[in-house]
């Protein structure tokens, strides 16, 4: 120890020496003044300790009530009283054994205890400590303290006692509040969507999302208002809500109004605000959520726009477009509207089912059902449909499903495009291609005009129509054809008229060979009614190498129906028919002429056959008698030949001279009747053989010569024929002969394809008035007993019917030649 | 006189003729001329009709001498009928008609006769005709079925 370290302790002894002499002396003269104060006190103490313990018993008793731990120390920390909950909070029995608060102190929370102590001896007390404790079994646990000083009545502070509350469960309640608070402050504070806290209208707190949507930050925030960065044009609405809220009408409400960033920017934004309200019910805070919509408003504006856009397209769009649910139409465009007849209104009524026809029943169903499971997407089909007054339509349909998110069907599209005139037109052509097809190898009119009428004219969408043909030699039209109102069941045409050139508008058009359209008939005084009155006509010539054959006319019951289009089809039908049924007519004429020469053919033969059957009768019936009379004046002579005279002789002979006759003239007839009526065998004839077979059979007189010139040619004809050609200018040769040498030539020579044949004896000769006469039946120059007239008037009819020529030179008295000609083949 | 007879005995048979024609003058000639022929025996019938009926009756002849123009069944109908006859058909016929028609004569052929003679218009030339047929049918050998 240092000479200074004592010389100061030394001196702070001296101190204490004269303290405590000071103090002594203090002391006496206080024990003085207690004493007298103890006397003054034993006597108000007596009172007091009467109140004291009353009040001791009645503070003891709110002790022991309290559920709190109650705790007395005296000033050092020494725990003097402990009430029940305490003994049991900290698990010390003050009665068994002795603690000090500070014992029980939490390591960390020392410095904030012995601050809090120091408060309670400096102020004479201290609330709401709050830290942590052991208890006796070295638990933590959290406390809240109230404690205050004890003074004794002289005012000198004695004990401390206190209130010690378990707040263990309040604290633990608190941190798990603070950890939510801080999630909660990480989710606002990270959270997307802007969020602001105001008490009427000023903001308390707001989120960065809000601070950088609308660009302030959270300072500059604080004191502003909800006004203040909103767009002055939705303040109405906003305090419309805010009214509401504020009523206490609704909790919460929501809107998309703009805001106005610092930059000056508009931002729509939806927002949420939420009323915070107190027990009362009166309103602490509003909470606003807000979402930035700018981009979804901006998007919305664009699909409304394109909404807008495809709606005129829809709704102008030539081709019909209807929305349907399951099969139920729920809108259409107008195109679809015009296209079907039905109104929207009647169409909103009405499934797809209603309009479609039963033929593509199956079809649809089979491509719907398809879509329904998913397999397509959409289909296209040529369906057909039934409009409002009943006309079938064609539309080349294209539906598409729009599915949801889960795949199901929401709304079928379909696209309708109306091709019934291209399919008409397209069927048109089809059947214009095939009536040329089906028309070409047909020769009947008939067939021709009906082929039109049938497959094509219904094609074109008249309700009539009727092909006239030209019958020239009458100068009329005649129907013969026609399609619709005109036809009966069994395809004949009902009420055939003819129409006289000229006449009406088919005539008048037969005359021109000029199409016609009439607009309206009853304005055309030309019109002539034939089974109803229509009130528009299209007529169109049959015109083939300039030649009118006929006409195409149809008519309908509406006026201006027909048009240059329709024109154009009648003409090229017209054309196409031209043709043909110009061949078919001719093939009729020339049937027709045929069919005359038949009929004269027949009647030719008819007559013939009752020639034949008159010869036959004359031959026999005539021809009999004849013989019997020859056979009676054969026995008469023989009867009267022993008394017979001469002149009975004579009359005798001149009787049978004249029977020859007759039997002579019954033979020319049949001859000439004959001649081109026997049964013809057309072959090659040799006229060698011919003319041998006459010069076998007549009697050719010995002074006669009959020479053939040259070998003759063979031909194609029947040997009877021919033998009776030859056999007859013989036969004349010799009959007419006057000469004592009598002679006959035959020869020949090739003209082209004829022979030519010459005939010449030395004869009597036939004047020349009589060239024409000798060839006349019965024309006999002179009266002979063995000539009929007949023999030259076979020869021309025989010559005729070969087609061959017969002229002759003659001299009287010196002879004929005859020439004729036949042909070689 | 004998050997005359014995000439006809040896080489000519007696005919039985069967006329059929409708004309009595016609009749007369034929039998005039055929009595001159020997002892031919003749049966006439003035139509088909009655041919039939005489054909039925009596002994089939050797010979029938068929006018084409008959009333009733005519010549050409009778052909057909003797034609069609089982027993008749083999008969010998020949047609004596006035008509020199070809069709006529034709369709006799094809239905079957033995010979067609046209009347002549002179008695004389009948006379030469009937002999020279009678005399040629009554050398040939006929069949009876």
């Amino acid at each position: 120890m240092s000479d200074e370290k004592i010389h100061i302790l030394q001196k702070a002894l001296q101190r204490e020496r004269i303290a405590r002499k000071e103090a002594e002396k203090i002391l006496e003269q206080k024990s003085l003044e207690l004493y007298e104060k103890t006397e003054e006190l034993e006597s108000i103490n007596e009172n007091l300790a009467k109140v004291i313990d009353e009040q001791t018993i009645e503070f003891k008793g709110v002790l022991d009530n309290i559920e709190d731990s109650y705790i007395l120390m005296d000033l050092h920390g020494n725990v003097l009283k402990m009430n029940q909950p305490a003994n049991e909070f900290f698990g010390y029995d003050i009665k068994k054994e002795k603690f000090n608060v500070t014992d029980i102190i939490y390591e960390e929370d020392y410095k904030y205890a012995y601050e809090s102590f120091y408060q309670l001896i400096e102020t004479g007390s201290f609330r709401d400590y709050q830290a942590r404790v052991y208890t006796k079994s070295r638990e933590v646990k959290w406390v809240q303290i109230n404690s205050s000083i004890v003074h004794d009545k002289d005012g000198i502070p004695r004990f401390a006692h206190g209130i010690v509350r378990d707040i263990n469960e309040a604290k633990e309640q608190q941190e798990a509040f603070e950890i939510q608070k801080q999630q909660l402050d990480a989710i606002v504070d990270s959270s997307s969507l802007g969020i602001v806290l105001t008490k009427r209208g000023e903001v308390i707190r707001s989120n960065k999302a809000f601070q950088q949507l609308i660009e302030y930050s959270e300072e500059e925030l604080i004191g502003m208002t909800v006004a203040d960065v909103s767009l002055k044009d939705d303040e109405e609405i906003s305090y419309l809500y805010l009214n509401k809220l504020v009523t206490g009408e609704v909790d919460q409400f929501s809107l998309s109004k703009r805001y106005i960033a610092k930059s000056g920017n508009i931002i729509w934004a939806k927002t949420s605000v939420a009323a915070v309200r107190n027990a009362e019910g009166e309103i602490k805070y509003e909470v606003a959520i807000i979402e930035d919509i700018t981009e979804v408003k901006a998007r919305q504006e664009a699909f409304e726009a394109q909404k807008q856009q495809l709606d005129a397209i829809v709704d102008n769009s030539t081709v019909g477009i209807v929305l349907t649910v399951q099969g139920r139409v729920l809108r259409t465009n107008p195109a679809f509207q015009k296209m079907i007849g039905y109104t929207e209104e009647e169409l909103s009524k009405m499934t797809v089912v209603d309009v479609a026809l039963e033929s593509d029943k199956q079809e649809t169903l089979a491509n719907v059902n398809q879509l329904i499971e998913g397999k397509i997407d959409d289909f296209t089909m040529n369906k057909k449909f039934m409009t409002k007054y009943g006309r079938v339509i064609w539309g080349r349909t294209h539906v598409a499903a729009v599915r949801d998110d889960s795949g199901a069907i929401k709304y079928e599209v379909s696209i309708i495009e109306d091709i019934t005139e291209e399919l008409k037109q397209g069927a048109l052509l089809e059947a214009l291609n095939n009536l040329m097809a089906s028309i070409l190898g047909k020769t009947n009119i008939y067939e021709i005009a009906w082929e039109i009428t049938k497959n094509t004219i219904g094609l074109l969408g008249f309700e009539d129509c009727v092909i006239y043909l030209l019958d020239k030699e009458k100068q009329e039209l005649n129907q013969i054809a026609a399609y619709g109102e005109k036809i009966s069941s069994d395809d004949e045409i009902i009420n055939q008229i003819a129409v006289p050139i000229g006449k009406g508008i088919v005539g008048t058009v037969a005359k021109t060979g000029i199409s016609e359209i009439i607009p309206d008939t009853s304005k055309d005084t030309r019109y002539i009614v034939d089974d109803k009155v229509r009130y528009s006509e299209i007529s169109v010539p049959i015109i083939d190498n300039n030649e009118i054959i006929g006409v195409i006319d149809s008519e309908h019951t509406s006026k201006n129906f027909f048009t240059e289009d329709h024109l154009k089809t009648l003409q090229t039908i017209s054309s196409l028919a031209a043709t043909q049924l110009k061949n078919a007519l001719s093939l009729r004429l020339r049937e027709k002429a045929e069919r005359e020469k038949e009929l004269v053919l027949k009647d030719l033969q008819k007559s013939n056959q009752e020639l034949n059957d008159f010869a036959h009768v004359v031959s026999h019936d005539l021809k009999s008698p004849l013989r019997s009379m020859n056979a009676l004046v054969n026995w008469l002579q023989e009867d009267c030949k022993d008394f017979a005279t001469d002149e009975i002789d004579q009359n005798f002979h001149l009787l049978l001279k004249r029977i020859d006759r007759m039997d002579l003239l019954i033979n020319g007839i049949l001859n000439y009747a004959s001649i081109d009526k026997v049964e013809m065998m057309e072959k090659k004839i040799d006229l060698n053989v011919v003319v041998n077979d006459i010069l076998e059979t007549i009697h050719i007189p010995e002074n006669f010569t009959v020479d053939v010139k040259k070998k003759l040619p063979i031909v194609k004809g029947d040997s009877y024929k021919l033998l009776q050609l030859f056999q007859n200018f013989i036969s004349n040769a010799i009959k007419y002969t006057d000469k004592e040498k009598g002679m006959v030539e035959i020869d020949y020579v090739s003209k082209g394809n004829f022979w030519e044949f010459k005939i010449s004896d030395n004869g009597i000769g036939i004047s020349e008035k009589y060239y024409k006469k000798i060839f006349k039946v019965f024309q006999v120059l002179e009266e002979s007993d063995d000539s009929t007239g007949v023999g030259l008037s076979i020869v021309k009819k025989i010559i005729d019917f070969y087609g061959g020529d017969i002229w002759l030179t003659s001299e009287l008295n010196k002879g004929t030649t005859f020439y004729f000609t036949l042909p070689k083949k | 006189m004998i050997f005359v007879f014995m000439y006809n005995r040896l080489i000519m048979r007696k005919l039985k003729i069967l006329l059929i024609e409708d004309d009595e003058i016609e009749r007369m000639k034929f039998a005039r001329v055929a009595s001159k022929l020997g002892n031919h025996s003749i049966v006439e019938a003035t139509n088909g009709e009655r041919a039939l009926e005489v054909l039925e009756q009596i002994e089939l002849p050797n010979l029938i001498i068929l006018d084409l123009n008959m009333p009733k069944i005519n010549g050409v109908e009778f052909l057909k009928l003797l034609k069609s006859n089982k027993k008749l058909r083999y008969m010998p016929i020949v047609v004596m008609s006035s008509s020199n028609n070809y069709t006529d004569i034709k369709k006799c052929y094809e239905i079957g006769v033995s010979g067609y003679m046209i009347k002549p218009l002179h008695y004389d030339d009948y006379k030469k005709k009937i002999t020279s047929m009678i005399g040629y049918w009554s050398d040939n050998e006929i069949i009876a079925v």
